[in-house]
This record gives C-alpha cells, sequence and structure tokens, in this order.
C-alpha cells in the first residue's frame, strides 16, 4: 500500500514539537551551559516554522510505500523484547530465540516455512550468538552483561 | 638523511614488516565491522603495545589506524553502513554501485585510492609539517565554530534532497550532542533528572542506530535482500588494473581530494568525517556529471576515500609538532608517546629522530600494505555479505551491532538509544530528513559549543558578545565559505523556478 504525504510539513512538525519538548526540559542551568542550546533550539524552530511554511503554502506530496508496515511492527517489538530480555534473562538466551523468529520471519516473506528451516535456523542462531558472544567476552575482553543466565 | 636511512633500515627489518601487515589486518576488520571505530580499534590494542618498545609500539597502532579507516569503506559500499565516521561520504556513492552489482568495483577503488591517500599523507607529514602546524595554531575558538558550522552547511547540503532538511537533521544531531553534561558550564541538560544520561549519547551509539538499524528495518520491510545486488543483477568481475586506471584518470580530482584532506587534518578536532564530506561536495561541484553523484559515480567514491586516508597521517602533524590531536584515534598514539617518555615537538624530531621518521616511513608502508591485505580481504568479506541469505545476515547484524554497542561502556542504556535513534532515524529518512547530517552534527557539536561558549565569554566586554564570532579574518574567511555553500544549494533551484515560467510564455 502506497500514502501521499506533505513531507515538509510532518518535517515542520516533527521539529517543532521536537524543540517545544526540549525547550519544556531546559531547566534552571547558568548561561554557559545554557547559551548553546538555546541557540540550536532557536535555528530548529526557524527552520521548522520555514517548512510548515513551504508545507502549506507550496504543498507537495511524496510518495510513502507502507508495504511490509506490519513485519516492521513485529520487529519493533522484537528489538524491544531484545533489549528487556538481555537485562534481565541473559544475552545467548535471549538472542537464540529471537533470531530463530526473526530469521524465520524474512523467510516466510518469500516462501512457506519448512521444518528444515526451524533446524537450520535454530543452529546459526546458536552458534553466532554464542560464537560472537565468545569473542566478545573471551578475546576482546568486554565485561559481561549483568543477567542471571548469559 | 643518515637519520632518514636509519629509519627506514629499522622499519624494513623482518619482524616491523609482520607487525604492519598484522596492524593492517586487524585494523581493516574492526573497521569493517559497524560500531567499532579507530579509536577503539587503537585502544584494544593498546595493551598488547607495552611489551613492545616504542617505535614498535608507534607502528603496530599507525597500522591499526590506517587499517581501520580503509576498512570502514568495507560496510558503507555493502552494507551502506560507515564502519567508521570518516566513511559517512563513501556511503554516498559506494552503496549504489554495490547495488548494481559494482561492489567489488567499488572496494577496489576505494582500495587504490586509500593507498594513494595514505601515501600522499606521508608525504606531507614528512615535509610539511612544520608550516601547517603554525597555519592550525591560528585556529581559535571562534574558528572552530565555524568549521564546525562549514562541516554541518556541507552535508546538509550534500546528504539531503532539501537544503532545509538536511539543515534541520544537523541541528537535531546538534541538539542530541546537548543532552549529558555541559563541557564548559558542568551542568546537567535534557537529562530528565535521569543520572544514566548524563553521560550523554555517544556518537558511536548514534552512529550505529541511524545507520544501521534503519538500513535492516528497510530490508524486513521490503522482505528482500537490499544489501547484496537486487535480483536479477550479477556482480560485475573487476581486476585491480581497472579499478587502478578508473583512480588514475581522475587526477585533478585525485589532487584535489588529498589537498583539502591535508588542510583540513591539520585543523585540531576536525577529523575525517568532514575531511570526506568538504572532499565530496568539490568532487560533485567539479565534475561533468554532477546528477550522477549519488548514484555510483567513482569519483565521489576516489574523493573520499583518497581524502580521509590523507587525513591519518596529515592529523599527526599537529600530534607530532605540537602535542595536539588532529583526529581521536591520535589521542591514543600521543597515549602511547608518553608511555616510553616521548614529548611531541622539535625534540622528538632532534632528539629522536629514527623514532619519529621510521614511525612515519611505516604510516607509508601500512599505506602500501592495504593493497595485497585489502584486495583480498575485500574480496573474502564481499563474498561473505553476498552469499549469505540476508534472513541470517539482518539478525546477525544485529547481533554484533547490539555486542558492539554495549561492549562501547559496558552499558545497557547505550543499547536502548541506540535501538530508539534507529527506529526514529528510519521514520525521518521517510520524511526525506537523512541520518548523515544528524550523526555529523552530533559530531560536531562539542566542537561546535566549545567554540561558540568560549568567543561569546572572551566578546563579554563587547554590547551584543556574538560580535566576537564575526570579528577575526579568519571566521570571516569560513564565513565566506559558508555562504558560498548556502547560495550554490539554493540559488540555482530558484533560478530555474524563475526561468520555467518564462520559458512557457
Amino acid at each position: 500500500m502506497q500514502i501521499r504525504i506533505n513531507t515538509d510539513l510532518v518535517s515542520g512538525i516533527f521539529g517543532l514539537v521536537l524543540a517545544g519538548l526540549f525547550w519544556s526540559q531546559r531547566g534552571s542551568v547558568g548561561f554557559m551551559s545554557s547559551v548553546f542550546p538555546d541557540t540550536v533550539l532557536a535555528i530548529i524552530g526557524l527552520i521548522s516554522a520555514i517548512l510548515v511554511g513551504r508545507g502549506i503554502f507550496s504543498p507537495t506530496a511524496e510518495t510513502v510505500d507502507l508495504t511490509g508496515a506490519g513485519r516492521l511492527l513485529i520487529t519493533v517489538g522484537i528489538l524491544a523484547l531484545w533489549w528487556v530480555g538481555i537485562a534481565n534473562v541473559g544475552f545467548v538466551s535471549t538472542s537464540v530465540p529471537l533470531f530463530v523468529v526473526l530469521a524465520l520471519m524474512l523467510i516466510r516473506t518469500n516462501r512457506a516455512l519448512r521444518w528444515q528451516d526451524f533446524a537450520v535456523a535454530i543452529g546459526v542462531a546458536i552458534a553466532l550468538t554464542y560464537g560472537f558472544y565468545w569473542v566478545f567476552t573471551e578475546v576482546l575482553g568486554i565485561r559481561p552483561f549483568r543477567a542471571p543466565f548469559i | 638523511m643518515d637519520v632518514f636511512l636509519e629509519a627506514a633500515q629499522s622499519i624494513l627489518a623482518p619482524h616491523m614488516l609482520l607487525l604492519v601487515f598484522l596492524g593492517v589486518t586487524a585494523g581493516l576488520f574492526v573497521g569493517a565491522l559497524p560500531g567499532l571505530t579507530a579509536t577503539m580499534a587503537l585502544a584494544l590494542m593498546l595493551p598488547f603495545t607495552f611489551t613492545l618498545d616504542a617505535l614498535e609500539g608507534l607502528v603496530a597502532l599507525g597500522a591499526v589506524y590506517m587499517g581501520t579507516i580503509y576498512g570502514g569503506a568495507f560496510t558503507a559500499i555493502l552494507i551502506n553502513t560507515p564502519g567508521t565516521p570518516s566513511s559517512i561520504a563513501t556511503t554516498f556513492d559506494g552503496h549504489p554501485m554495490a547495488k548494481q552489482g559494482r561492489g567489488l568495483e567499488a572496494i577496489s577503488i576505494a582500495t587504490i585510492a586509500s593507498v594513494v591517500g595514505g601515501l600522499v599523507g606521508v608525504a606531507f607529514l614528512l615535509l610539511a609539517a612544520p608550516p601547517l602546524a603554525k597555519l592550525a595554531i591560528r585556529f581559535g575558538p571562534a574558528e572552530m565554530f565555524w568549521v564546525a558550522i562549514l562541516g554541518l552547511t556541507l552535508i546538509g547540503t550534500l546528504a539531503s534532497g532539501s537544503v532545509l532538511k538536511g539543515l534541520l537533521g544537523g541541528a537535531i544531531g546538534l541538539l542530541i550532542g546537548t543532552i549529558g553534561i555541559s563541557p564548559i558550564g558542568g551542568e546537567s541538560r535534557f537529562t530528565l533528572g535521569w543520572p544514566p544520561l548524563q553521560g550523554g549519547v555517544s556518537l558511536i551509539v548514534a552512529l550505529i542506530g541511524l545507520f544501521v538499524i534503519p538500513e535492516l528495518l528497510d530490508m524486513i520491510r521490503r522482505g528482500r535482500a537490499a544489501l547484496a545486488p537486487p535480483l536479477g543483477v550479477t556482480p560485475s568481475r573487476f581486476n585491480f588494473g581497472s579499478a587502478a586506471r578508473t583512480v588514475f584518470s581522475q587526477p585533478v580530482n585525485l589532487i584535489r581530494s588529498c589537498g583539502i584532506g591535508q588542510i583540513i587534518a591539520v585543523i585540531p578536532g576536525a577529523g575525517g568525517s568532514i575531511t570526506s564530506l568538504v572532499a565530496y561536495n568539490e568532487a560533485k561541484r567539479a565534475s561533468k556529471s554532477p546528477e550522477t553523484f549519488g548514484k555510483g559515480n567513482p569519483e565521489g567514491l576516489v574523493a573520499s576515500e583518497s581524502s580521509n586516508n590523507v587525513m591519518v597521517a596529515g592529523s599527526m602533524v599537529p600530534l607530532l609538532a605540537l602535542g595536539i590531536p588532529g583526529a581521536p584515534p591520535d589521542a591514543v598514539i600521543l597515549g602511547v608517546m608518553l608511555l616510553h617518555g616521548l614529548r611531541p615537538g622539535l625534540a622528538l624530531f632532534t632528539e629522536s629522530g629514527v623514532l619519529a621518521n621510521g614511525f612515519i616511513l611505516s604510516m607509508g608502508l601500512a599505506a602500501l600494505m592495504l593493497i595485497p591485505v585489502g584486495l583480498l580481504g575485500g574480496q573474502l568479506i564481499y563474498r561473505i555479505v553476498l552469499r549469505t541469505p540476508y534472513y541470517f545476515l539482518v539478525p546477525t547484524i544485529l547481533v554484533i551491532t547490539m555486542l558492539g554497542t554495549y561492549a562501547l561502556r559496558n552499558n545497557l542504556l547505550d543499547v536502548a538509544i541506540m535501538l530508539g535513534l534507529g527506529v526514529a532515524g528510519f521514520m525521518l529518512r521517510g520524511l526525506g530528513i537523512g541520518a548523515a547530517p544528524i550523526v555529523l552534527g552530533l559530531i560536531l557539536g562539542t566542537i561546535a559549543e566549545q567554540g561558540y561558549v568560549q568567543t561569546i565569554l572572551g566578546g563579554m566586554a563587547l554590547p551584543v558578545p556574538q560580535v566576537r564570532l564575526f570579528i577575526n579574518p579568519l571566521s570571516q574567511i569560513i564565513i565566506g565559505l559558508i555562504l558560498a555553500v548556502l547560495l550554490w544549494s539554493f540559488v540555482p533551484p530558484l533560478l530555474r523556478r524563475w526561468r520555467k515560467p518564462r520559458g512557457g510564455e
């Protein structure tokens, strides 16, 4: 599915909202700490206002392709789960099942799943996830994640 | 001359050649991993140099540095993800070439351009260190602020279809850079009262999030491989001779890009990301076919890769002459020098001439070593990327990026920021706001802020302190350049629009 949106207008509104959010969080900091971010916020506000103006008075619509939006939403959910999992369960124990889910979802976009796909995906997920984890923790000496499992 | 010959003799010893080979190889593979930068590679290598003598340690680190900057081009070309910030401009034409099945050609061209750039940088370092160091020291806070703004203006006009959206992206990057402790006032800003955010948003975290995650989301959305050439496109065969002919058929582009690389490299803190963007812009401006830039034009690739490799040796000019790191990785090299009791400056060349010249020459050797190591390693990495099914490649890259992001500061918050910025970057890309201006804004944020605040503090006696930003002659020259870039971007489209109705009459 494709939709047409006025990207100038949306970008301008996004910039204004972002500048407003940051402006509301300025707090009470001194001149030296506030002069630069205040200037940047003013510049963002100015550029965004010009974009909004252009979007209203000289509108041009651009086509945005929404194909695969469902898969995208699932992926964003997987990414959130991944982060929660590595913080609370463990890196390998979280990454292996989510790696498998992601791989199977991608295979399924092209063809029907076969039982071999499950076996191969699980094998690849274990080998790659544990392999990279081992390299980072044992070879490069990165301190492992603090979680109950690896 | 005796010192020079003695230095050459010492670095041609078999164990030195082996060190250079190992350093370049390690650097290439580290640079090819998104998120692992030259600074990180050098920092990881640092403990290994403790057992080496001063020259051996410096030679090894110099080779790693050269290999890492070059290795960043691999991911820039193959998966549109700059392995290091210096390779941002390499993505513009390198990745379109890979998508057209010309990935190996792009890698070969990048290799030869990098070698030329590396050798030119070494030659400059040997011959021109003292006079260029004198020029660099004239850059005060106001000039540094304007250099940062020049970089942002360039990326804003280059990397996006709309100049306004490019500039908005750059300003968003500057804003993200202000999160955390202020570099001058020392107060917390935009942390929502949450102490973990006081460390700010790491550049590498943003780099991974804004470049890698949107690319992966795009592949997932489209449901087919976007990394490799599209279905039906056969990867072209390419050889070293053809790549060399392509590179050397553009002598003006090469000379200009190397010159730009060298001039910017001696400005402390400016770094390779600006270097390659400026060189890319100038190549596009001077090209007979500027409309093909961003669509797989080798001229853009040559400009980016030759200029960022000039920077490796070029940024050593202020380091060796003044003790000021020209780029962040140079700080690690400065650490090794201090560790071995070496003080940068004139004394380094007079009292430790063999060591100083040996180190410089070894970087030339490392540049030459890029040819065998790079072409073989390049083919290997290219084949791995092409032959791995994308449904395994996507989760594998996710695993590496998560580990790489966490490894930066052993901080899980960085992983969350990386993922959040990635999703936001994907949506902003849909609106026409690219990742490159945001990341460059983040890179230049600290330089710009320090320059801005220090200049204003210096101008507090004036009725309007900001006037201090405009009164130095060098600042005025840079402001002139910024205005020229903006005019160059805004005026031609306005003229076209103005002429259109007249043509229709």
